[in-house]
């Protein structure tokens, strides 16, 4: 499967639409003008690839994800999943994605673990003997094994996680859809999650999306990221493209006296891609996306002035709230 | 299909003896009416409308077809407004079950817990005094199954509602009152004026009860209304025509709720 697209999402567009007069006899709606929350999107993600979909609350993840498991009509545009339109209403795409959301409260809590799978199996169609082998199989896999008669409620949110986990991968499917998995995991359980999750797609070479807002959860499972922000793709690519495109140096240099430090910040400030971000004595500290020679050319003579030079690199957190924070301004909104 | 049917019959089971009070009462509240029936009945030992001679088995046979009939009915709303209500819907809608038949599964333990609670209930009932005629069981059977089919039809239809109202319920609280006062639980409907009678006639369970009493009561022949044949007839076409497209209105109203994005709120 490793080199095909398994999903294949093309000029994809979800505008929500504010109810009918007639529905809101029924219901009142919060939507009061046209939100659109995925704009034009397209990506692909090939068979054995880990991907992320990175962007802040609001960018479109679960829009995007409940499109890609049936959940949700586009407006336009088109989304499939191992060539099964995820645009109909199809018994067979939901064969082929195994979903798990952040919320636990999509599982049966007042029954067992053995019982909550036992029920998806069958309503996946697994006869009896099959289903047996199956849960063991995946109650092992999540670490679950030794607790398989306990009660959801008697489960800590790591484990109810991991047993949401053992639900997404309990029909065998080669796509894994995860919609913020460690949602209401504590940073310890989030880790040991994100390593089982890891350690199982690898052994079942599974194809993986998986939404986050974490940057952390990006750094330690995502071989591509798709990060998205109010509905738009600002970057595909893998996490080190992702640096290279929006990463930015933080580079500190001191010179030998406060006038030298002046004069370079004339000559620096206001070049194409290096800006003077703070001043303070015989320092100088810029953020470039610029190699340091190059600076330093545009320094001339007052580089040698310079009695030392400190480069930074910028964690990802902050590049990416950077980004978000710049777009933010430049944009208007959502709403269409 | 059978197999998903049972996991949901399976599940239905193990939530409510997770309950065991919550069980237990709901099977003593049911208990209440019939002892209520029988001082009732007392009260007007020589009736002045025909109730066959009996007025308690009659009321009795009235108030078990309604709460059987209304599993069909309510089964379904109330089991998507507690999967809404508490998170599972979409992990629902995401199995590979086609949606249309997912009433089917939410309907069957509500139908299958009401027909256990009215074999209670009757047989607590003979020990206060009812009496029953025993050979027109098998034909009863077939009478409650396709009513129940039926007001499951109108169930489905409640339900599509209530995927987009949410919460309320119009046309299960209307439909509810409608049975109380038009269907004939608790008196004929002969009693009821004429001009009014056009609701009695527009509701499956008023036949149905109608049914169940010429079947089961020892004087039911002296009834007045349709044969148990007619109505069986009646309720077969009803099912062949309306329940098909309740599914297919379920159906649309799920793929609407897939286009606003209204699946799985609350």
């Amino acid at each position: 499967m490793n080199g095909r697209a398994v999903v294949e999402v093309r000029d994809l567009t979800k505008v929500y639409l504010p109810s009918p007069a007639w529905m809101r006899i029924f219901l009142r709606t919060q939507v009061r003008v046209a939100v659109r929350a995925l704009d034009s999107i397209s990506l692909h993600v090939e068979g054995g690839q880990i991907c992320a979909i990175a962007g802040p609350n609001g960018a479109g993840k679960t829009t995007l994800f409940k499109i890609l498991t049936g959940l949700l009509a586009p407006t336009s545009g088109s989304a499939a999943v191992l060539g099964i339109d995820a645009t109909r209403e199809s018994p067979q795409l939901r064969r082929v994605v195994g979903f798990m959301s952040g919320e636990d409260r999509s599982l049966w809590l007042r029954l067992t673990c053995v019982q909550n799978l036992e029920f998806r199996g069958r309503l996946q169609g697994l006869r009896s003997e099959e289903l047996r082998a199956r849960i063991a199989d995946v109650l092992d896999a999540v670490g679950l094994g030794d607790v398989g008669d306990r009660v959801g409620f008697a489960l800590s949110a790591g484990m109810r996680a991991r047993l949401q986990l053992a639900c997404a991968l309990l029909h065998q499917p080669p796509v894994l859809i995860l919609d913020e998995p460690t949602g209401s995991v504590d940073p310890v359980g989030s880790f040991e999650l994100l390593e089982m999750i890891r350690r199982v797609t690898t052994e079942r070479r599974l194809a993986v999306l998986f939404s986050t807002h974490r940057v952390d959860e990006i750094e330690a499972l995502g071989e591509k990221v798709v990060l998205l922000h109010h509905g738009h793709v600002l970057h595909v690519g893998d996490i080190r493209d992702l640096r290279g495109n929006l990463d930015r140096q933080r580079v500190t240099l001191r010179f030998v006296s406060p006038t030298d430090a002046q004069h370079a910040v004339t000559l620096i400030d206001g070049s194409s891609d290096t800006e003077v971000i703070t001043t303070s004595g015989d320092e100088v500290t810029l953020a470039t996306g610029e190699r340091i020679g190059t600076v330093l050319d545009r320094l001339g003579k007052t580089a040698s002035a310079i009695a030392s030079v400190n480069e930074e690199r910028v964690p990802l957190r902050e590049v990416l709230a950077n980004v978000l924070a710049d777009r933010a301004v430049s944009e208007d909104g959502r709403e269409t | 299909m059978l197999v998903v049917l049972g996991a949901f019959i399976r599940v239905g089971y193990l939530m409510s003896m997770s309950y065991p009070l919550s069980f237990a009462s709901d099977q003593l509240a049911t208990l209440a009416p019939i002892v209520t029936y029988h001082f009732i009945a007392r009260l007007i030992a020589v009736p002045s409308t025909n109730v066959a001679g009996d007025y308690y088995t009659f009321v009795i046979i009235g108030f078990l077809t309604s709460r059987l009939l209304a599993g069909g009915l309510r089964g379904v709303g109330d089991e998507l407004e507690d999967a809404v209500r508490e998170g599972r819907f979409e992990s629902l809608l995401i199995q590979p079950v086609p949606w249309r038949a997912l009433p089917l599964g939410l309907a069957q333990w509500p139908v299958i817990w009401r027909w256990v609670n009215a074999i209670t209930v009757a047989l607590v009932s003979l020990a206060l005094g009812a009496h029953y005629r025993w050979g027109g069981l098998p034909i009863a059977v077939v009478v409650v199954l396709l009513g129940s089919t039926a007001t499951m039809a109108i169930g489905n239809l409640a339900a599509g509602v209530k995927l987009l109202a949410k919460r309320t319920d119009p046309i299960l609280t209307f439909y509810g009152i409608a049975v109380l006062i038009f269907a004939g639980v608790a008196y004929p409907i002969q009693l009821l004026p004429h001009y009014v009678r056009i609701f009695s006639y527009a509701i499956p369970e008023t036949y149905v009860i109608s049914a169940l009493r010429k079947l089961l009561m020892p004087a039911g022949h002296t009834l007045p209304g349709p044969s148990a044949t007619s109505v069986i007839v009646g309720l077969l076409i009803f099912n062949i025509v309306v329940f098909p497209l309740s599914l297919w209105l379920f159906g649309r109203t799920l793929e609407y709720g897939r286009k606003t994005g209204l699946l799985g709120g609350y």
